[in-house]
C-alpha cells in the first residue's frame, strides 16, 4: 500500500501521521518532543514503523511545526510547509465547510478563518504565551493532578471563580490565593480554564469573525474544561476531531500529497531512525552581529546551516 | 581633513538621508552615516534606553555611540513638522535632548528644528548652513542640490523595487514607517525574505504624494501625525492594487497601533488579505518567518482555487 508521511515537530509534541493515497488515516502517534526534536522524531519512527503492515511504502513525506526546517532535511522532507496552513488543510480535510479553526498547541496558539474552503485570516500569539499547553501541564504538575484528568475537574465545578488569564504569573498566584481562601479545586481549575479561552479570544482571536461550525484542535483540545469553556462563551457547539492532537501532521501529509505528484520522494526510509544526526552551533564572528549559526550534521558530514543573517553559511 | 558630520541611521534617516547629506557635502562636510544596525547598536540601545519607547527611537541610542568617537559633529534634528498642519510623534520632537541627556562625551549636536509649521524647510536649513559657511549663496546652492538629489533619489528608489518586480505573480504592498521596512536588522529581513519567496514588494515610496496627503472622508477627524496619514492613505491607494497588504508596525508605538487598528477593520470589511507584523526587540525571526510563510501560502492558494 502507498502512504504519505507527515510529521509535526512542536516545542511540546511530535506527531507524526501516515495516510493513504486517498487520505484515510493509517497510523497517527502523539509523543513528548522533551526538548530533543531529532530524537522524538527518530524514536516516534521507529515505533510507527512498528505498528504498520510490512506493504506500507511511503511515497511523499512533509513537515511542518517550529522544527520544519532541522525535521525536513533530516527526512528530505518532500515539503517542509508552515503550521498555519497545515493545520487548515487538516481540518478542512475533515470538515469540508469548516469556518473557524481555534487551535492551541504546547508554546503557541493560532487562530485561523476559512471560508468556502480557502484561509481567509489567521493570526498567532504574539508576545506572550499565557494560557497555551505548557503552563496548562505546569500547573497540573503544581497540582499533583494527571494532564488527562485535567478537563475532567473542571466539568465537575459547582460554581464560578474568576482567575487573572492575562498572565501566567498573574494566573498562578491568583489560584494559590483562590486555594488559600478555601475556593475547591474543581472550581479553580475550570475557572482557569475560562480565563485561558477569555485571553486566547482577546488576544488571538480579537477582532476575527468566529463562525461556525467551529473546529479546536492542538494538544490543548483533550481539555474538555477548555471546550466547554469555549462553547459557552462562544455560543456555538465547537468540534473536537478524532485525530484533534495530531491535525497538523495529517495536514502536511496531505498536502505532500499534493507535491509529489507525478515525482519520486526523497524519503530514505524508516531507517532514517538508525542514523546518527546531530546539530552544532557556533557564532560567526564575521560582523558584529555575531551570528549564532546553526549546523546539522548526518554522519559527521554537514547537510544543512542556518541562522546567519547574511547567507554566507548558507553554501554547504 | 575635512569636517565630519555624522547621522545616525535611525527613523527619518530613512526618508531624508540623500537631501541631508548633499546638503552637507555641498558645504565641504565630510558625512559619515553609522553603521547598519546589527547586534551590537541594539544590545546598546536597549541597555542605554527606557524601556518604553518603541524600538526604533531606542536604536538613536546605539547608533549615536557607533558615531561618536567618528565624528565631529552630529546631526540630530528636531523634526516637528514636515507637512503643513501635520506633526511627528513627541519622540521624534525630543530626539536630540534624549540623546544628550543619556550619553557622555558627545561631540557637538547639531540640533536644528525643522518645523514647517512654524517656518519654511529653506530658512531652517538656511540657519543651519550658517554654522559652517558665511556665504549665502553656498547655501542656497547646497538646498537647491540637496532637493534635487532627494527627488532624483525618491525616483531611483521606485524604478529599483520596479524592475525587481516580475510582470507575473504575486503582488504584496508593505506598509509602515520607513525606518520600520528599510532597516533590516530589526524586520528580520522582510523585504529580502518576500522576494526570496517571488513575491513582487511595492512600497510607499511608490505613492504619489499627492495620493500620501489627500483628505480621509471615511473618518470624521483627520489623523494629524503625518506618517501614520500616508500609510493609510496608501493602504486605500493600494488595496485595489495588490494581492494583499502587509502592514509593520512598531510594539508600543502609539499613532501605529490606532490607525493599525483602523486599517485591520477596514481590511475585515473588503475581506483583503492584510497581515499585521508587531516587532520590537525581541522579535525572532522565526516568528515573523512563519507568519510571512502562512501569509504568502494563504494568497496563493486562494489564486490556485480561483483558477
Amino acid at each position: 500500500m502507498k502512504a504519505y508521511l507527515g510529521v509535526d515537530i512542536g516545542s511540546i509534541s511530535t506527531n507524526i501521521a501516515i495516510i493513504s493515497e486517498d487520505a484515510e488515516v493509517i497510523e497517527s502517534l502523539y509523543i513528548r518532543t522533551l526538548g530533543q526534536p531529532i530524537k522524538a522524531v527518530q524514536d516516534g519512527l521507529r515505533k510507527i514503523s512498528g505498528m504498520l503492515t510490512n506493504n506500507v511504502e511511503i511515497i511523499g513525506v512533509g513537515t511542518t511545526g517550529s522544527a520544519r526546517r532541522l525535521i525536513g532535511v533530516m527526512l528530505n522532507a518532500d515539503l517542509i510547509k508552515n503550521e498555519i496552513i497545515a493545520h487548515a488543510v487538516g481540518a478542512i480535510h475533515f470538515y469540508p465547510d469548516v469556518q473557524t479553526v481555534l487551535e492551541i498547541g504546547g508554546q503557541d496558539s493560532k487562530i485561523i478563518i476559512i471560508r468556502q474552503g480557502i484561509v481567509t485570516d489567521f493570526a498567532m500569539n504574539t508576545v506572550c504565551a499565557a494560557g497555551t499547553g505548557s503552563f496548562l501541564d505546569h500547573q497540573a504538575q503544581r497540582l499533583n493532578i494527571p494532564i488527562e484528568e485535567f478537563g475532567d475537574f473542571a466539568l465537575r465545578a459547582n460554581s464560578k471563580v474568576n482567575i487573572a488569564g492575562r498572565c501566567t504569573v498573574f494566573a498562578e498566584s491568583d489560584m494559590i490565593h483562590k486555594a488559600q481562601l478555601g475556593v475547591g479545586i474543581s472550581e479553580i481549575i475550570n475557572g482557569l480554564c475560562e480565563a485561558i479561552v477569555r485571553n486566547y479570544l482577546n488576544n488571538v482571536g480579537k477582532g476575527k469573525e468566529i463562525l461556525p461550525p467551529v473546529i479546536f484542535q492542538g494538544g490543548v483540545a483533550a481539555n474538555k474544561g477548555v471546550k466547554r469553556a469555549f462553547e459557552k462563551e462562544l455560543g456555538y457547539e465547537v468540534i473536537v476531531p478524532k485525530y484533534y492532537d495530531v491535525m497538523g501532521a495529517i495536514g502536511v501529509a496531505i498536502l505532500a500529497r499534493e507535491e509529489v505528484k507525478g515525482k519520486n520522494t526523497n524519503f530514505p526510509g524508516f531507517e532514517v531512525s538508525d542514523i546518527e544526526f546531530r546539530t552544532r552551533s557556533f557564532e560567526c564572528g564575521g560582523c558584529p552581529n555575531n551570528c549564532e549559526v546553526i549546523e546539522t550534521l548526518r554522519e559527521n558530514k554537514v547537510i544543512d546551516r542556518y541562522g546567519d543573517r547574511c547567507g554566507k553559511w548558507e553554501v554547504l | 581633513m575635512a569636517t565630519k558630520i555624522g547621522i545616525p541611521r535611525v527613523l527619518l534617516y530613512y526618508k531624508f538621508f540623500s537631501f541631508w547629506k548633499v546638503f552637507f557635502e555641498e558645504l565641504r562636510l565630510e558625512v559619515v552615516p553609522s553603521d547598519e544596525t546589527n547586534r551590537e547598536i541594539l544590545k546598546d540601545s536597549v541597555n542605554i534606553s527606557v524601556d518604553e519607547v518603541c524600538v526604533p527611537v531606542k536604536l538613536i541610542y546605539g547608533h549615536t555611540l557607533n558615531l561618536r568617537d567618528k565624528v565631529d559633529f552630529l546631526f540630530i534634528p528636531r523634526v516637528i513638522s514636515t507637512e503643513k498642519r501635520f506633526t511627528n510623534c513627541p519622540k521624534l520632537l525630543g530626539l536630540p535632548d534624549m540623546v544628550k541627556e543619556s550619553i557622555d562625551h558627545l561631540p557637538t549636536i547639531i540640533d536644528t528644528t525643522i518645523d514647517y509649521n512654524r517656518e519654511s524647510l529653506y530658512k531652517s536649513m538656511f540657519k543651519l548652513g550658517l554654522r559652517f559657511t558665511k556665504n549665502p549663496f553656498k547655501i542656497n546652492r547646497a538646498f537647491e542640490q540637496a532637493k534635487r538629489s532627494s527627488e532624483n533619489h525618491k525616483g531611483m528608489e521606485k524604478t529599483k523595487l520596479l524592475n525587481n518586480n516580475q510582470q507575473e505573480g504575486i503582488k504584496i504592498a508593505v506598509l509602515g514607517h520607513p525606518y520600520n521596512i528599510y532597516d533590516r536588522f530589526i524586520n528580520g529581513d522582510l523585504l529580502q525574505r518576500l522576494k526570496r519567496l517571488n513575491i513582487n514588494v511595492v512600497t510607499m515610496d511608490m505613492v504619489s504624494k499627492k495620493i500620501l496627503n489627500r483628505s480621509i472622508d471615511s473618518i470624521s477627524r483627520w489623523i494629524y501625525w503625518n506618517y501614520e496619514r500616508e500609510i493609510y492613505n496608501s493602504f486605500y491607494y493600494f488595496i485595489k492594487k495588490v494581492d494583499g497588504v502587509i502592514n509593520v508596525i512598531s510594539f508600543s508605538c502609539g499613532p501605529d497601533s490606532l490607525v493599525g487598528e483602523l486599517l485591520l477593520r477596514d481590511a475585515k470589511r473588503y475581506e483583503f488579505p492584510f497581515l499585521q507584523l508587531v516587532i520590537d526587540e525581541h522579535t525572532s525571526e522565526t516568528g515573523i518567518v512563519t507568519r510571512l510563510e502562512a501569509f504568502v501560502d494563504m494568497i496563493k492558494r486562494k489564486h490556485k482555487q480561483r483558477k
